[in-house]
């Protein structure tokens, strides 16, 4: 009897308690993008969905790989249940790439937006966040991309490829941002994205039917929050001297003047540091640069390549990056929001003298923060070729 | 499981009861006089035996004089197909008929018996036995022997003249191998028995022997290492064959099932092979041998898990080569059992675990298949199974009809139906092909079997559900035992000795000693040094060899 028992319990266990979290492949809807817009006092939720089948399925039609959806409610999560109602099948938000907060939004404040992206269970964290510039956040998922199919893996795909070879964009992930804005000596910065040419033509599929797409989606620079509000946008150089400051630059370019044309650099590896001096009470912070370069191109009249002459170099560079980088230091200050982290390196480094300064720290404390800006470039490698085959050209 | 066991006791003693009831007087009375001591009169003995034997037709039975004077009369008995017949025919028949009228026996005693004389001068056939009851006599008959028995003489003589059609020596056809001998046990004992003692010419290897089956009488065998097999084992053996009283013993896997220490167990608790080196290693190993009559698959006990993972060509590769293949097994044997489970887990629950490409592509697959993955996946490991059992099966003249309905229209029509998807073929085609890495076919057997209530628990609880079944399934493995020893010894319990050949194979000059827990005497095997370099050629160098030659 009491063996029967058992095993009655153990089957109805693998009847009654199973499949309660069941979702054939067939029932998802796999959401790859999210764009969030403000409209009055309203969210207005669009989601990228994928059609499987025209993705990877043998039978391909000419319908598009990817549709939207769009839906507005009082809340995020709201607006994302209210999708159904369009939706063929549930949302299924794990495989989430990217999520695109508007301009409008954004400038009044993203931080509520926020919540349910990192409260509900299904969403895994290492989407990237981006900001749209001068267009509906709605309007960055409804354009086709080339080459890949998925236009959100197509964004996502740029912004880690940049973000490896070009030093002024950033991608930022949900707990970056949050860990920024949960902390009184950090800003936070996203990068922006924007589509270049007509936004109705990039939906359909001519778009993608054209060699040269009229339609397409591009990174943007970086832009600047104070607290949750966006305040203003940074340029290329900007940009980059953000990134130099955060010791985010992996490897980039540099271009840089000389008798009769310029030389390109590869930055290959570059080590920056903060270093938080007290001075009469007050912080001082030294960022020193260390890079190591390699020439890539050469457009100069002039052999370049002599000891004395690479060493001229380097100066030029040392300079060069210092101009940049109070570039961006003087912009933030005039926008008065500590992005850099400054506070941050000094709450860690000094936290008595944090301590003191830390009231109003981005009106006052950063704005009149000094800032010593040091810069050392090595130059490692010229290349495969030693001299240019313009200079005998030119010479003879 | 104590149910069942005692369903069986009971059903015996009833079936008991009812013999001793339906026991005919008449009939008991025969059976005695069949055992029954041989009478005076040769007429009478071979009348009761034609008459015990029911007259059959292969059982022939000859009665002559022999000699042209001594009229004595005498009876030649033997079965025809098992005793060969020109040893019947020269050494026992012609020389009973024609060779003793030219022989010269003046000078013997005169007062000896015919079976005396016959015995010392007479017969040449190698093997002679005095048989002294009809029971005996009848049995010497059935396995091959020609009997003599004489008239008016209450002991009977058996020649041994056994000889019947039997397939020679091949190649195993179980567990093949690219380097290593390739000869295979018998159906025949005793060339089993001299397969192995061709490989250990040792005085320690004994061999005993013993008859089980009621009906079929047949011979089994016991081979141990006298001084390497642990005493315990061998008793234990041995208890557990003589216990057995079962009508016959047509396979070694009958006597496997009777002596098992566990009979609720997929795994098997004894090992079987075709192979000769198989059976003589582990014989080295301090492992019993049983082998019986009619089969080429002997057993060897105590059998462990590792050992159903290995195969005997590990020894006869280089040892890194070996290891890695071994893993590459245990690879395989997880994956033969859970790559349909984990496949129903991870698209049915677990769909944040796949990259977002593969994740597509299978949901891309899955487009239109109208049955949940778990059905899908029934259906074609259930199909891949029918269609397994029926290779097996049926004559091999249509063997090749078999691969092309399952290759083709159970495999590609179905996907192209939108029935299956492909994701399942090839998850069904791994899981086949891994299955067939296991060298053990009834391991291979067991993961089967296991394979779908792994299924079960995946389409139920996911990940959770597989988790909870590998829990149970390794506590079952701990739990079980071979004539005592551990099944996953040596790895549960952990012997670092013995785990130098267990997953991994190390170089045979690292493999010190037997596996503890099986021979637990005699340990230290090898005393080999490692190899090293040999410093013989730099030698002359060292010392000038002008020196060195003075």
């Amino acid at each position: 009897m009491k063996k029967i028992l058992k095993i009655i319990i153990i089957f109805s266990l693998l009847i009654m308690s199973g499949c309660w979290d069941r979702k054939e492949l067939n029932e998802l809807a796999i959401l790859t993008g999210l764009a969030i817009d403000k409209e009055d006092d309203e969210y207005k939720v669009t989601a990228q969905v994928l059609n499987p089948g025209e993705i990877a399925g043998k039978a391909q039609s000419t319908r598009v790989a990817v549709s939207t959806y769009e839906a507005t409610g009082k809340s995020v999560f709201e607006a994302l249940r209210a999708l159904t109602i369009t939706s063929p099948r549930k949302l299924y938000l794990s495989h989430l790439k990217l999520v695109v907060l508007g301009e409008e939004l954004a400038t009044q404040g993203i931080g509520q937006s926020l919540d349910f992206l990192s409260r509900d269970h299904e969403l895994r964290t290492d989407f990237f966040i981006l900001i749209s510039k001068e267009n509906d956040a709605s309007s960055i998922l409804k354009i086709l991309t080339p080459i890949d199919k998925i236009p959100t893996s197509k964004i996502f795909d740029s912004i880690e490829s940049s973000e490896e070879n070009w030093a002024p964009t950033k991608g930022v992930h949900l707990h970056d941002l949050i860990a920024k804005l949960s902390s009184e000596s950090d800003n936070p910065v996203l990068t922006g994205v924007y589509v270049e040419g007509d936004i109705d033509f990039g939906g359909s599929v001519e778009n993608v039917e054209r060699i040269n797409s009229p339609s397409v989606i591009s990174l943007d620079y970086l832009g600047i929050f104070k607290e949750d509000k966006l305040v203003g946008w940074l340029n290329k150089n900007e940009s980059k001297a953000f990134n130099y400051i955060m010791d985010n630059v992996k490897n980039t370019v540099g271009v840089e003047k000389c008798e009769g044309g310029n030389v390109t650099l590869e930055i290959y590896e570059t080590n920056t540091e903060v270093k938080v001096v007290e001075d009469n009470g007050l912080p001082k912070i030294t960022v020193k640069v260390e890079s190591d370069v390699s020439i890539g191109e050469v457009r100069c009249k002039e052999n370049i390549l002599g000891e004395e002459k690479l060493k001229e170099l380097a100066e030029k560079l040392d300079k060069q990056t210092r101009e940049v980088l109070n570039e961006g230091l003087i912009t933030a200050k005039e926008l008065q929001t500590d992005i850099f982290g400054f506070g941050e390196q000094i709450r860690k480094q000094n936290p008595k003298l944090w301590n003191k300064v830390k009231e109003n720290w981005n009106e006052e404390g950063f704005v009149h923060l000094d800032v010593q800006i040091e810069s050392h470039y090595n130059i490692r490698r010229t290349g495969t070729i030693k001299e240019s085959f313009q200079w005998k050209a030119s010479g003879d | 499981m104590k149910k069942l066991t005692d369903w069986v006791n009971e059903t015996k003693k009833k079936r008991e009861n009812m013999k001793e009831k339906n026991k005919d007087p008449k009939e008991q009375n025969e059976q005695f006089n069949s055992a029954h001591s041989i009478s005076q009169s040769l007429t009478d003995n071979l009348n009761t035996i034609s008459k015990d034997l029911g007259g059959s037709a292969d059982v022939i039975i000859r009665e002559f004089e022999l000699g042209e004077t001594d009229q004595r009369k005498i009876g030649v008995m033997y079965t025809d197909g098992l005793a060969d017949s020109t040893t019947v025919q020269e050494f026992v028949l012609k020389t009973l008929m024609i060779d003793i009228r030219s022989a010269h026996l003046e000078n013997i005693d005169f007062e000896a018996t015919t079976l005396e004389l016959l015995e010392k001068h007479s017969l040449s056939g190698g093997q002679l036995k005095k048989v002294y009851n009809l029971k005996n006599v009848k049995q010497h008959i059935l396995s091959g022997d020609t009997v003599l028995l004489f008239d008016g003489e209450t002991v009977g003589l058996s020649v041994a003249t056994k000889g019947w059609k039997q397939r020679g020596v091949e190649e195993p056809s179980s567990q093949t191998v690219v380097r290593g001998p390739k000869e295979g046990f018998t159906e025949s004992l005793r060339t089993n028995t001299a397969l192995i003692r061709r490989k250990i010419k040792s005085d320690n290897l004994w061999i005993e022997q013993m008859l089980i089956g009621k009906e079929t009488q047949t011979d089994v065998a016991i081979l141990y290492m006298k001084g390497i097999a642990n005493d315990k084992i061998i008793k234990e053996v041995k208890k557990r064959l003589k216990k057995i009283d079962i009508d016959g013993v047509l396979e070694s896997a009958m006597i496997e099932e009777l002596i098992q220490d566990e009979t609720f167990t997929l795994f098997p608790t004894l090992y079987n092979t075709e192979r000769p080196d198989v059976a003589a290693s582990g014989l080295l190993e301090g492992r019993i041998v049983i082998i019986v009559d009619g089969t080429p698959f002997v057993l060897l006990a105590p059998a462990v898990f590792v050992q159903f993972m290995q195969s005997s060509e590990d020894y006869y590769q280089r040892s890194d080569i070996a290891s890695a293949i071994r893993l590459l097994r245990y690879v395989a044997f997880m994956l033969a059992l859970l790559v349909p489970s984990a496949y129903i887990a991870v698209t049915t629950f677990h769909q944040e675990m796949l990259p977002t490409t593969l994740l597509v592509s299978l949901a891309s697959q899955r487009e239109g298949v109208p049955f949940p993955a778990f059905v899908e996946a029934i259906l074609m490991e259930v199909t891949f199974e029918i269609l397994r059992e029926a290779g097996l099966r049926m004559p091999r003249a249509v063997g090749s009809a078999i691969s092309i309905v399952g290759a083709l229209v159970l495999g590609q029509a179905a996907v192209e139906a939108g029935i299956i998807s492909n994701v399942m073929v090839i998850v069904v085609a791994l899981t086949a092909i891994s299955s067939f890495v296991i060298p053990s076919y009834n391991l291979g057997m067991a993961v089967r079997l296991l394979r779908f209530l792994f299924m079960l628990l995946a389409a139920a609880f996911g990940m959770y559900g597989i988790i909870l079944g590998i829990i149970i399934l390794v506590s079952h493995l701990t739990s079980l035992r071979s004539f005592g020893v551990p099944y996953l010894s040596p790895i549960a319990p952990s012997n670092k000795e013995g785990q130098r050949d267990s997953l991994i194979r190390l170089p045979i000059w690292a493999l010190i000693s037997r596996p503890r827990l099986i021979s637990q005497k005699n340990m230290i095997r090898d005393e080999t040094p490692a190899p090293e370099p040999n410093d013989s050629t730099k030698e002359p160098e060292k010392s000038p060899s002008g020196e060195s030659s003075k």
